[in-house]
């Protein structure tokens, strides 16, 4: 789990993200790279881009500048002969969204489908299994979250903690090359936030390619390979997790660290 | 005053023709509301700032306007400006115009029951438009929509007679031509009564069977 080993290959690499909604500016030039394996949490305020960074990075909403790789490949712009770039159409991005996972603070599972079913839908429709080699890999993912015995159950049904879980699974299942975590806690109880990092930290010990948005400062102490601090659309430090969270050398970041451990004194 | 439905015996034919029109003429309005809706509900959704403006002024006046004035409007005002189409025809576009807008807003407020981030969560994992409309969307706008579709397709029927003031022959036509022969109101309007209430009934038992069929295949696909 080095990010400096040199045998790993890039899985993600952004360059000069740039976004704006109206006159303000919430991504201003973000460079990332990810290697394959690699962890990275990304915390920052509130308002500061995160969430707005991944929705770039698989182009949900597509920056207004900037180029993202996946594993080599570009993503929603296609590079012609003659050195001009084009818009991907729809149709060409949505195989490029298919290599990247994302999991929602809101979990946003699909009501109306039990929990096989949720974790089943994208592996029938996007990737055109038959339902017998679908409810397979479903079912192992699901046991992977540690819900094997819950695949009949309907969402709402299930505890926040559960919900995400299976919100975990159905990406998983889809065998995305990174998949990208935005604030999957944070909707949460207290006391429900445990199971979803435990189920995440396995995924960090299996090597998966994540990006994380957490306010959750130690899982990202624990399991990230890096940390970056984003804070008004830049990205201002990033490194080790001990570098970072011990050593800040920004004075946005001594702040926001130093109010994260009054908020965590007082609850 | 007696009750004697024998009068009725010679006009059981005539009742059951204007019935049979006033079945085709739904079938037909029915058919028009539903392709004004979704045009209006995607010019709307889809359309520039101008044309949901136009639809939106276009909702407020026909939302505010009884429908007989504006069968009245599209039956007597239109052949001034050269317009002469038959009446069965301006009856059902009539129908279709006013009933419509209702459709449209019936459609867009299940949509917007459907949560946003279900929608993004298909998108994120590369499903296309249709696939999200067809396996995301419709599945849970359907059990929204249903009952107030039905609801209004209950009022269509009913509203329906109206169009016997514009002479097109259907079944409160039928019937009045019959009253006035026979001078019996109470024994036709009483048919005529059972007839619509019998079919709107019938629509309604319909969909509640299909809304339990809707629920049963939920149950089923949890247990494949």
């Amino acid at each position: 789990m080095n990010a400096s080993d040199g045998m790993r290959t890039v899985a993600l690499r952004a360059h000069g993200i740039v976004k704006s909604f109206g006159t303000s500016r919430i991504l201003d030039g973000i460079d990332l790279t990810v290697t394959r394996g690699e962890t990275v949490c990304i915390l920052g305020p509130s308002g500061s881009g995160k969430s707005t960074l991944l929705r770039c990075l698989n182009w949900l909403s597509p920056p207004d500048e900037g180029i993202v790789w996946i594993g080599g490949q570009r993503i929603g712009m296609r590079e012609n002969p003659d050195g001009t770039t084009a818009r991907c159409s729809d149709r060409e991005i949505r195989p490029q969204r298919s290599r990247i996972g994302m999991v929602f603070q809101s979990f946003n599972l699909w009501p109306h489908m039990s929990v096989l079913e949720n974790v089943m839908e994208g592996l029938l429709s996007v990737k055109r299994m038959n339902r017998l080699a679908a409810s397979d890999l479903a079912i192992e993912a699901l046991h992977q979250v540690g819900l094997g015995g819950k695949h009949a159950s309907m969402p709402m049904n299930l505890s926040g903690g559960q919900q995400q879980r299976v919100g975990i699974a159905r990406t998983l299942a889809m065998k995305p090359e990174i998949i990208l975590f935005d604030e999957p806690t944070s909707a949460l109880d207290p006391e429900l936030v445990g199971e979803v990092l435990a189920v995440m930290r396995g995924l960090v010990l299996n090597e998966t390619t994540m990006i994380v948005v957490t306010h959750e400062i130690g899982f990202a102490r624990d399991l990230a390979d890096r940390i970056i601090f984003m804070d008004r659309g830049k990205i201002l430090e990033q490194g080790p997790p001990e570098k970072v969270l011990d050593t800040p050398t920004s004075p946005r970041l001594q702040q926001f660290l130093y109010r994260f451990s009054q908020g965590l004194s007082r609850s | 005053m007696s009750f004697d439905l024998d009068v009725l015996s010679g006009h059981w034919l005539e009742l059951a023709a204007g019935f049979g029109n006033t079945v085709w003429l739904c079938a037909a309005a029915t058919a028009m509301t539903s392709m004004v809706g979704v045009l209006l509900t995607v010019g709307q959704r889809r359309g520039g700032p101008w044309l949901g403006a136009m639809i939106r002024g276009y909702t407020a006046l026909t939302l505010g306007l009884p429908l007989l004035v504006l069968l009245y409007m599209m039956f007597f005002v239109l052949p001034d400006f050269g317009v002469l189409l038959p009446a069965p025809l301006v009856g059902t576009i009539t129908i279709a115009i006013y009933y419509g807008p209702y459709v449209a807003e019936v459609i867009q407020a299940a949509m917007s029951a459907v949560p946003v981030g279900t929608i993004e969560a298909g998108f994120a994992m590369g499903m296309s438009p249709a696939t999200i409309v067809h396996r995301i969307i419709a599945p849970q706008a359907l059990p929204i929509l249903l009952p107030t579709l039905t609801g209004l397709l209950i009022g269509l029927i009913k509203d329906s007679a109206l169009l016997s003031v514009i002479s097109i022959h259907e079944f409160m036509f039928a019937a009045k031509s019959i009253v006035s022969e026979t001078y019996a109101p109470l024994e036709v309007y009483f048919v005529v009564a059972m007839v619509y209430w019998a079919a709107t009934s019938a629509i309604h038992f319909l969909t509640r069977l299909w809304e339990r069929r809707i629920d049963a295949a939920r149950r089923d696909n949890l247990l494949r």
